[in-house]
Parts: C-alpha cells; sequence; structure tokens
C-alpha cells in the first residue's frame, strides 16, 4: 500500500507533463487533462490521508514511508527519494489536494477566455506536485527541492500576465525575496548535515538531542529564516501582498491556501529541533503576533479587494506562527486548516466578484452586488463569519485554540494582542464586505448591467468550500483540545510537549478557557457592529437600520492621532519604501561599486588570463604542425622525459 | 582450449560471427543497407544477452589468460552499445557519399571484438594482441572516405604513429616479461609486489614503466602523446570521430586498468607522480586549445583530450589509494560515452548533406531550425561541461571526490580539474549561444535525420538525463571496481 504514496505527486506531474507537451495544440481542452490528474491525486490522497488517521496498516500514527531509490549516492552522503506520511503529513495532504482541486474546477470558469490557459493549467499542475513533494518528503534535501519548485510555480503564475509591467516586477520581487529566506533553509539544512551526518527527518529529529546546544539553536533559526520567507512572516512579508497581481485561483491556491502554509508546517514537521531550542521558540512567537498585529493594522485602509484578503492572509499566517512559538502545535496545524478552507474560498469568492464587475478589483467602485451575485455573496459571508471568529464556525475553534494555548502556555503578551488582533480581524473583514456587498452601488454604469452571477464551475467550488468553512471546527475541533484533531497529531507532537514542560491542561469550559471564549467572542461581536455602523448593510435587522457613514469615516480618520495612524496603515507602514531605500538605493550604489570594482578589477584580470590563455591556446595550437615526422619527435622527445623522470622517481619514492 | 572456454569466450564468437555475417548478407543482397544494418544490430544485440547471461560469476578460458568477470560484463556492454551507436548513427551520413554500410558495420564490429578482448585480458600477450585486434580496423575506419584526401592523410598519421606508439608498449611489456619471467597478470603483480617490497626497483623496471606509460598514453590520447588525434579525428568521416573518440578511448582505459591497477598495481607508487603529471598536463592543454577552435569537430576533439585527463585524475586516486577512483573511471567512462557520441551525433546530423562543415557558423539558430536536435545538443553540452543534474557532472564528481579523499598532490589536482571544468564551460557554452541567439544562415537547409538516426539518438539523450537523475544506476559501475579488491 506504501505505493500510494508515489502516485498522489506523480499523477499531478504527468498532468504538468501532458498538458506543456499537448496545450498548444489543444486550446480547447487544455484543461481536462490537468483537472482530471488533480482529481485522481485527490482521490488516492484522500485514501492515504483516511489510512492513516483511522490507523490501517501499513499507514498509522507513527508514519510509514517508501524509499524509492538511492537519489544521490555520493561517497560518504546520500540522499534517497523517499516518501513518508503521518497524521500531519494527512492533514496537510487533505488540505493541499483539496482545495487544489476545487480551484482546478474553479479555474475552467476563470480563465475560460484567457488565450494562455493550458499554460496556467499546466503550472498549476507543476505546483500540485510540488507540494506534495513538499509535504511527502522523507529527508531536507527533497522538502528543499519541493519547496524551490513551488517558489519556481510561484513565480511562474504571480507573472502569468507577463506584458504587464505590475505582474513581472512582483514575480521578480516575491522571488528575490523568498530567495533570502531559502538561503537561511540551505545554510540550515548544510548545518544538520555537517552535524548529523545525515538528512533524512526521522533520523535527524531521533538524534538531534546529540547535537550541541548552540548548532541546535543555530539549525533552528535558519531553519525559521526559510519558514520566515515562505510564510511572507515579517520583515520577509513584502512579496505577498504584490503577489496578488497573478490570477486570482492562484492567489486562492498557491497565495492563502496551501504554499504559504509551507513555513508553518516546516516548523511543525520539526518540533523536535524547535522544541528543543527554546530560545528560538519565542522569536517565533514573536515575529508570528507581529506580524499578525502589524498585517491586520494594514488591511484596515486598503481598497483593493485582494489586498485586504492578502494582507488578512499575512495577519492569519502570524497567529499560526505565534501558536507554534507559545507550543500550542495541534493549534497551529488546527488554525492552517480551517484558514486554508475559509481563506482559500474568499478568494475565490473574491474572483467571482471581480469577475462579475469586469476586473475591478478596488472596493471603492464596487457595493450593492449583495443581490445581484447572491451565491458569491452567501459564501462570502460565510467565509468571513468563519474567519472573524464567530462561533461555531470553523475560525472560532482554531483561533481560540491559540489564543488559550499562549494564555495557559503563559505568554499573556501573544495573548493580549492576539486579543486585539481578533477583534481587528472582524471589524477589516466586514468593512469589506459592507464596501462590496451592501450600501448603494459605486460600479461604473457602464458595467452596471453586465453584473451577472459566475458559471457553475466557479460557484460549485465556493458552495463545497463554505461546507467546512463551517463545519470543520466542530466535527474536528470540538469538544476544544480533545477533539479529533488533537488525537490525530498526538503522536506527532506528544514528545515535544512533554519535553517542553506545558502539559496540555484539561480544558476547563466553565474556567479559564470559557471565559477566554466568550471575552474574544464579545470583542468580535463589537469589532462587527461598529463596521456594520460605519460601513453600512441595507437589510433591516432587527429594526436596525443602518446606513453606510463615509462621513463618519472621513471625520475618524481626520483626527490629529488618527491621521497619522491612517496614513501609517494606507502606506503599508511604509516597509515597501523603507526596503526600496535601503535596498533598491544604498544596494544599488553598493552594486554599483561592485560593479565598477568587477568591471575594472575583476574582469580585467579575467580578461587578461582569457588573452593570455588565448595566446598560449594559440601558440599550442602551432606545436600541431601536421607534420608525421614531428609528431614521432614529440612522442619520442615526451618518451624521454617521462623515462628520467622515472628513474628518479624509483630511486626518490621509498 | 575446450568446450567450456568456447563458452567462456562466447560474446567474443558472437561478435566475430556478426561481422562475418554482415559480410554474407551483403554479398548476398548487394548494395542493399537494410539487411547489413538488421544483421549487424540484431547480431550485437545477441552479443549484449550472451555478456548478460554470462555475468554474475567470474570465468577463466585459456588456461587464464582470458577472464570474464564484472569489469570484462561492464566494459563489453559499454563496447556492444558504442558499436550499436554508431551504426545507427553511420547510416544516414555514408549513403549520400555513396560509402558502403555492410563493410563499415563488419570493420567497427571487428574493432569492436578486439576491445572486448582487452576488457578481458588476464596476460600481457594477450593485451596486446587485442590491443592490435582493436585498433587496425580504426586505421581503416579513419581512411573510410577514400576519396577524401584529408580522411586519407589522417588515417596514414594515425597509422604510423599508431604502430610507433604500439611498438613502444610492446618494449615496455617485454622489459616487465625480462624481470618477472611472466606475462600472467597474477604472476607478474606477485613478482612486482616482492620486488617492490625490497626498495627502489630496478632501473630496467622504470624504463619499462616509462614504455608502457607512454604507450597506453597514446592510446587514450593524453598530452604529450596526443599529437595523432586532431588530425585523425577532423578528417575521418564524423561518425568514425564520433567513434574514435569513444571506442578506443574506453579501451585505453581497459587497458590501463587491466595492466597498471592489475599487474602494476604493486608499483602504484612509482606510477601514481607520472599519472598526476599526465592528468594535469592533458586537461590543461586539451581545454586551452579546445578554447581556440572555431570548428565544433576539432572542438569537440580536443575536448576529449580534456575528457581524458579528467579520467586520469580517477586512475590517479587510485594510485593515492582511493578504491574508489576505479568506479569513479568507469562511471566517466560510460557517461562519455553517451553524451560525447550524442553531441557528435548532432555534428553528423548536420553534415549529412555532403559539403556542409562543422564550423560553429553551421550552428547558428539550431534551436530555432529544429528544436529538439537543438535541445540534445544543448543537453550533451551541458552535461559535457558538467552542470548538473546530468549524467556528466556526477561523472566529474565521482572522479573529483576520489582524488579529494585520496589528499595530497591529488588535492591539488582536484582543484585543479575544477578549474578546468569552469574553463571547458567557455568553449561549450559558446555553441549553445550560436544554437539559441543567432540567426540561422539564409542558406541553411531543412535536416531530416533517419529514424535509425533518431533512435540512436533518443538513447544518448535518455541515457544522458538518467545517469544524470538516477546516478545509482551506475551501482555496476562499482560492483565491476570490486574486482581488484585484493
Amino acid at each position: 500500500m506504501n505505493a500510494l504514496l508515489p502516485l498522489i505527486p506523480l499523477l499531478p506531474l504527468g498532468g504538468f507533463l501532458l498538458t506543456a507537451l499537448l496545450g498548444r495544440r489543444y486550446p480547447d481542452d487544455a484543461h481536462r487533462i490537468a483537472v482530471w490528474a488533480v482529481v485522481a491525486s485527490w482521490l488516492v490522497a484522500s485514501l492515504v490521508a483516511l489510512m492513516t488517521l483511522v490507523h490501517i496498516a501499513p499507514f498509522g500514527p507513527q508514519g510509514s514511508g517508501i524509499t524509492l531509490w538511492s537519489w544521490i549516492p555520493a561517497i560518504g552522503f546520500r540522499a534517497d527519494m523517499g516518501l513518508f506520511a503521518d497524521p500531519l503529513t494527512a492533514c496537510l495532504l487533505i488540505v493541499v489536494t483539496t482545495i487544489g482541486m476545487l480551484v482546478h474546477v474553479y479555474s475552467i470558469g476563470y480563465m475560460a477566455h484567457d488565450p494562455g490557459r493550458w499554460r496556467f493549467f499546466a503550472y498549476l499542475n507543476l505546483f500540485m506536485f510540488s507540494m506534495l513533494l513538499l509535504v511527502l518528503a522523507d529527508n531536507f534535501l527533497l522538502v528543499f527541492a519541493g519547496w524551490e519548485l513551488v517558489g519556481l510555480c510561484s513565480y511562474l503564475l504571480i507573472g502569468f500576465w507577463y506584458p504587464r509591467r505590475s505582474a513581472a516586477v512582483a514575480a521578480k520581487k516575491a522571488f528575490l525575496v523568498n530567495r533570502v529566506g531559502d538561503m537561511g533553509f540551505a545554510l540550515g539544512i548544510m548545518a544538520i548535515w555537517t552535524q548529523l551526518g545525515t538528512l533524512n527527518m526521522q533520523s535527524v529529529f531521533a538524534k538531534f538531542g546529540a547535537v550541541p546546544h548552540e548548532w541546535q539553536i543555530a539549525i533552528a533559526v535558519l531553519l525559521l529564516c526559510g519558514a520566515v520567507g515562505k510564510s511572507a512572516q515579517f520583515p520577509l512579508h513584502v512579496w505577498l501582498p504584490d503577489a496578488m497581481e497573478g490570477p486570482t485561483p492562484v492567489s486562492a491556491l498557491i497565495h492563502a491556501a496551501t504554499m504559504v502554509n509551507a513555513g508553518v508546517y516546516l516548523v511543525a514537521r520539526c518540533n523536535p529541533i524547535f522544541g528543543t531550542a527554546s530560545e528560538v521558540m519565542v522569536v517565533v512567537a514573536a515575529i508570528g503576533i507581529f506580524t499578525a498585529i502589524m498585517a491586520a493594522s494594514i488591511a484596515f485602509t486598503q481598497t483593493d479587494i485582494k489586498r485586504v484578503l492578502a494582507y488578512s492572509t499575512l495577519s492569519q499566517l502570524g497567529y499560526m506562527f505565534a501558536a507554534l512559538g507559545v507550543g500550542a502545535w495541534t493549534a497551529a496545524i488546527f488554525h492552517l486548516m480551517s484558514h486554508g478552507f475559509f481563506k482559500g474560498l474568499l478568494f475565490l469568492d473574491s474572483g467571482s466578484v471581480i469577475h462579475s464587475v469586469g476586473g475591478e478589483q478596488d472596493m471603492r467602485k464596487m457595493g450593492g452586488l449583495a443581490r445581484k451575485i447572491p451565491t458569491t455573496y452567501a459564501t462570502m459571508l460565510i467565509g468571513s463569519i468563519a474567519i472573524a471568529g464567530v462561533p461555531p464556525l470553523a475560525g472560532f475553534f482554531s483561533k481560540d485554540e491559540i489564543l488559550g494555548g499562549a494564555f495557559k502556555n503563559g505568554f499573556l503578551w501573544v495573548w493580549a494582542i492576539g486579543f486585539v488582533v481578533a477583534g481587528m480581524t472582524a471589524f477589516y473583514m466586514f468593512r469589506l464586505m459592507g464596501m462590496t456587498f451592501w450600501g448603494p452601488s459605486h460600479v461604473d454604469p457602464e458595467v452596471e448591467h453586465h453584473i451577472h452571477e459566475s458559471p457553475r464551475s466557479m460557484t460549485g467550488p465556493l458552495i463545497v468550500l463554505a461546507v467546512p468553512a463551517v463545519l470543520l471546527g466542530l466535527a474536528v475541533g470540538f469538544p476544544p483540545e480533545t477533539g479529533l484533531l488533537h488525537q490525530w497529531l498526538a503522536p506527532v507532537f506528544e514528545h515535544t510537549i512533554a519535553a517542553g514542560g506545558h502539559a496540555e491542561a484539561a480544558y476547563t469550559f466553565f474556567g479559564i478557557d470559557g471565559a477566554l471564549a466568550i471575552a474574544t467572542t464579545a470583542l468580535v461581536a463589537i469589532a462587527i457592529v461598529l463596521a456594520w455602523r460605519l460601513f453600512g448593510v441595507e437589510i433591516p435587522v432587527l429594526g436596525l437600520r443602518s446606513q453606510p457613514r463615509p462621513d463618519q469615516v472621513r471625520a475618524l480618520s481626520a483626527r490629529r492621532a488618527m491621521a497619522l495612524l491612517y496614513r501609517g496603515s494606507s502606506n503599508k507602514w511604509w516597509f515597501d519604501d523603507i526596503n526600496n531605500k535601503v535596498f533598491v538605493e544604498w544596494g544599488g550604489k553598493l552594486a554599483a561599486a561592485a560593479f565598477w570594482f568587477d568591471r575594472t578589477v575583476i574582469d580585467g584580470t579575467v580578461n587578461g588570463i582569457g588573452t593570455v590563455t588565448a595566446g598560449a591556446g594559440m601558440a599550442l595550437r602551432r606545436v600541431q604542425t601536421g607534420r608525421v615526422q614531428n609528431y614521432a619527435l614529440g612522442i619520442a622527445l615526451g618518451l624521454i622525459v617521462m623515462a628520467a623522470g622515472y628513474l628518479v622517481i624509483s630511486v626518490t619514492v621509498r | 582450449m575446450n568446450w567450456s572456454d568456447l563458452g567462456t569466450l562466447a560474446p567474443i564468437v558472437v561478435a566475430v560471427l556478426t561481422a562475418a555475417a554482415v559480410l554474407i548478407v551483403d554479398m548476398a543482397a548487394p548494395g542493399r543497407r537494410a539487411p547489413a544494418i538488421a544483421t549487424a544490430l540484431v547480431g550485437l544485440t545477441v552479443v549484449g544477452l550472451v555478456v548478460l547471461s554470462l555475468a554474475g560469476h567470474t570465468e577463466t578460458a585459456f588456461g587464464g589468460a582470458y577472464v570474464v568477470d564484472a569489469l570484462t560484463a561492464f566494459l563489453d556492454l559499454l563496447f556492444v552499445a558504442i558499436a550499436a551507436l554508431t551504426i545507427l548513427f553511420a547510416a544516414d551520413y555514408l549513403e549520400p557519399r555513396g560509402l558502403p554500410i555492410a563493410e563499415f558495420a563488419a570493420i567497427l564490429i571487428f574493432a569492436i571484438t578486439g576491445a572486448m578482448l582487452i576488457a578481458g585480458s588476464a596476460d600481457l600477450l594477450l593485451l596486446f594482441v587485442a590491443l592490435e585486434l582493436m585498433v587496425l580496423p580504426g586505421y581503416l575506419l579513419a581512411g573510410f572516405a577514400r576519396n577524401d584526401s584529408y580522411s586519407t592523410e589522417g588515417a596514414i598519421k594515425y597509422f604510423l604513429l599508431g604502430s610507433f606508439s604500439s611498438a613502444i608498449l610492446l618494449f615496455g611489456l617485454a622489459y616487465v616479461w625480462g624481470l618477472t619471467g611472466s606475462t600472467r597478470v597474477s604472476d607478474v603483480a606477485a613478482a612486482l609486489a616482492v620486488a617492490a617490497a625490497k626498495g627502489s626497483i630496478a632501473p630496467g623496471l622504470a624504463m619499462g614503466l616509462a614504455f608502457m606509460t607512454a604507450g597506453v598514453a597514446f592510446k587514450m590520447a593524453a598530452v604529450p602523446f596526443h599529437y595523432w588525434t586532431p588530425d585523425a579525428y577532423q578528417g575521418s568521416p564524423t561518425p568514425v570521430t564520433a567513434y574514435l573518440s569513444v571506442g578506443p578511448k574506453v579501451g585505453a582505459f581497459a587497458i590501463a586498468l587491466r595492466l597498471f591497477v592489475g599487474a602494476l598495481g604493486p608499483l602504484k607508487a612509482d606510477w601514481l607522480p607520472v599519472v598526476i603529471v599526465l592528468a594535469a598536463l592533458t586537461m590543461t592543454l586539451g581545454n586551452l586549445v579546445a578554447i581556440t577552435q572555431d570548428n565544433v569537430k576539432r572542438m569537440l576533439a580536443y575536448s576529449s583530450i580534456a575528457h581524458t585527463g579528467y579520467i586520469l585524475v580517477g586512475l590517479a586516486a587510485y594510485a593515492g589509494g582511493q578504491r574508489s577512483g576505479i568506479s569513479a573511471i568507469l562511471f566517466y567512462g560510460a557517461a562519455y560515452t553517451f553524451m560525447n557520441m550524442g553531441a557528435f551525433a548532432v555534428v553528423t546530423a548536420l553534415q549529412r548533406r555532403p559539403g556542409v562543415t562543422s564550423q560553429i557558423s553551421t550552428f547558428a539558430g539550431l534551436g530555432r531550425r529544429d528544436p529538439w536536435l537543438g535541445f540534445l545538443m544543448a543537453l550533451f553540452l551541458l552535461s559535457l561541461t558538467g552542470i548538473p543534474p546530468l549524467a556528466g557532472f556526477w561523472a566529474k564528481a565521482y572522479v573529483i571526490v576520489a582524488a579529494i579523499q585520496a589528499g595530497g598532490w591529488l588535492t591539488v589536482l582536484a582543484v585543479l580539474a575544477m578549474l578546468n571544468a569552469a574553463a571547458a564551460a567557455f568553449y561549450y557554452l559558446r555553441v549553445i549561444v550560436y544554437m539559441y541567439m543567432r540567426e540561422p544562415a539564409e542558406t541553411a537547409q531543412p535536416l531530416s535525420p533517419g529514424i535509425l538516426f533518431r533512435v540512436g539518438l533518443a538513447v544518448t539523450g535518455i541515457a544522458t538525463l538518467i545517469f544524470g537523475f538516477f546516478p545509482a544506476i551506475l551501482d555496476v559501475a562499482g560492483k565491476a571496481a570490486d574486482v581488484f579488491k585484493s
């Protein structure tokens, strides 16, 4: 049965190859192979995940793997092409293949009129292969291969509409920023190799305690660099919002639900490494919770619908990192799963909105869309309620576990900031809902009468995704901290949790846990009402009738203190400007100096060597006279020199 | 000789019968290409199968003069592949020039028979006879285009210098026989081990080593015994050049393994410094001159000299105490065979019509004129450069790693090999630049390689990729190297 594992990534790889080879010739059917390949991969992955979670041999809680071949059998070095699945892999497989499949189906409609759609589906399949390889790999080198491949796919898909300058630039930015993190990851892998002499994950984890403590910290920090880059955490978060230049299904799949989770997965997978380096854990928590509040504050003022969601993704990923940092491992994976589903849903909804208003992404030119695109509206409302954390939807349970974990493990500051972010999340999501769906229409009259609900292939995935957004929390996260997910993941994390001294306290509904949950819910409710009052809803609820209050929003933003905050938020806290100043301008000057040095000194030397070399080559060429007698003489001379050499050696060597 | 000897010799017997059958078929159906080619390919397939059926256990024949072990089987299969690929590539080239394919195939298979005999030689006399059996048909092949004065000139030079060097080698073998009293490899090794244990070797033995080293260095085209290579390579019909660049070279390394590692192993401390110098000179000079070439065929000729240097690094690593040097040599030989034959095959395809030169300008725009051919040429050139994850990368990596592990002066040699590999990128990548960044000439004609040619090209391309992605597939090289365990 282990032979099922390679099938999961190979099916999309086959889809990629076929689509890439045949797609140009059959542009109208380009999606067929790609979509069916992913559906087949989803079926196999579901089977494997199910067998792993309900313990049908050979799969089970301790994991099961297969080594296909010895990938790099260098002398003294060895890396296998091996795949491995345990409950953590199973959770990721469910998220990646399910959302991947739905995004493929959705793209049939979304990309219907794009002339490059075969290229799009080929890239999507390649991405699925890469992501599944990353998740299933049993050694660090193979993870790194998948890691780089998803980065490549991300680059290709962000720049999918490459004639548009902003898309090409955003693709480059994502690629470059990711290089910074990947460099750290690569160094981390090398450090592991030098310390342990193996790259197989299970053996690394088993032997990690024997590594000197300063190396433990170094390895954890380097791996964290990679995770921070891929999951777009501060200070490498700047690429993700720009990545929204890609087609919306890409934003949903890669930049919300799967690839950006790779960093969270890596840290969770390496829990034995991070667990022994507790100093680094605090850093993880700090980076996470800072990213969470910083991104949420930026989401307040963005007007591009996809950018609001992008900053929301940053913020939620920050939650996950915070959860990892405080040792609430299961809560992090729980939030990864629920966020994958509801954020995937929200992005696909935003794509449906953009599709219906003719490509417009500015929320100031939307409004009043609720009645015109009811399915999109209903599903997006569900997604918003889920992410806001209203019980009993998915987001409530996962977020509550993170905040509870931070509080009970003694990270009060993490809890306090996370608590505020929960309110902020609810506010910006309902600001988005208000500006898009409620109130009077600001849509361009030209576009106004073309507004239409999206085709079935697009609304279908929306409805399907709405189900886990509502039910996932109840299904696997209830009762809190003893639900199914905790039972599944216990074998993965129990050693680290026990070693860390954070024995999971029993959940007490009428104790501290219940109080925290009620407090958070209350804050969320207040935030929603506030957003509702400011950005308006036209449906009378309980006799209250609210109109949008642009005047109030403006008055609020105009106050002196608020104005500063507003400017900061809408300018994304000037991170892009700082980067521009430091890396582009100053770095550019440094590069110019280096370039001068390179041109005059290095190139001068190299060209000098080259000239000498070519001259030597020309001189040697002249030896080749074409006369046999010269050649024979040369051989004879060579023989004489060699004989002399041998005679000298024979008396000196021993 | 008895019946069981015949069983051990079966691959060689079948090869000779195949060559004879090709000639008979050609007499029965004169001037028809298909039957002769089919006979040759089927015969070679049978040879390969016979080799495989014998693989796995060691057997000897002629009272121990000839041995079939893992090393013989590995090299035999490589030689069969070289012959089959050469025939696949040659058919397209010879026909428009009115040259007979049947004769070509027969001579080639005779040459391969000699090479296979070298691979299994456990006696110095047999080794020499086998060597002559391999190189004599090679002279014929070099002059195969009888009406082309360059071909004839190259063949004459090759023949004269080849005979000269064969004599030198034989002279060296005679010294060894005189001093040890035996020509049997195992006896020679035992006698030399005793001699080496006593301290400095006799001056006569040192002279013998010099003669043998010079003879073998000539056959593998190591500097400064390489002068024949560019002229013979450029004058020969291109498919013959493809063969000459791999067949006799791998054959020469087979001699090096049987003679230097097998018989002269106890004296490795003596020949190690010489091999280090040879390797350093060979790769550096080969690359330096290759950089100045504007003719791709000549450039590949000099680059093949440079590759000899890299393989010699593996031999030096063995002498320096790293047994992994042997498996590195074998891996390099296999990888080099496929990528180099592939590169020459593309040159052959471009020269299908008589009169087309192999100047680098004929490669201009190949990437657009024929995307597959361009892609494969780029693949072979990148592999020859040593770009991961292609076959050539692992070949270089194994050789260099073995040298570094041996340490001492070999570390210096390894660094030199890496610098050389970097320098080689210049002339390999220049062809790729022409293929993809230059407009094709107005007069460029469409290329239409035949089906046999495409099959051959596919095999070389797939091998270059597979050895690159799954280097473990050549674990058999390690098993073959275990022959020298004792």
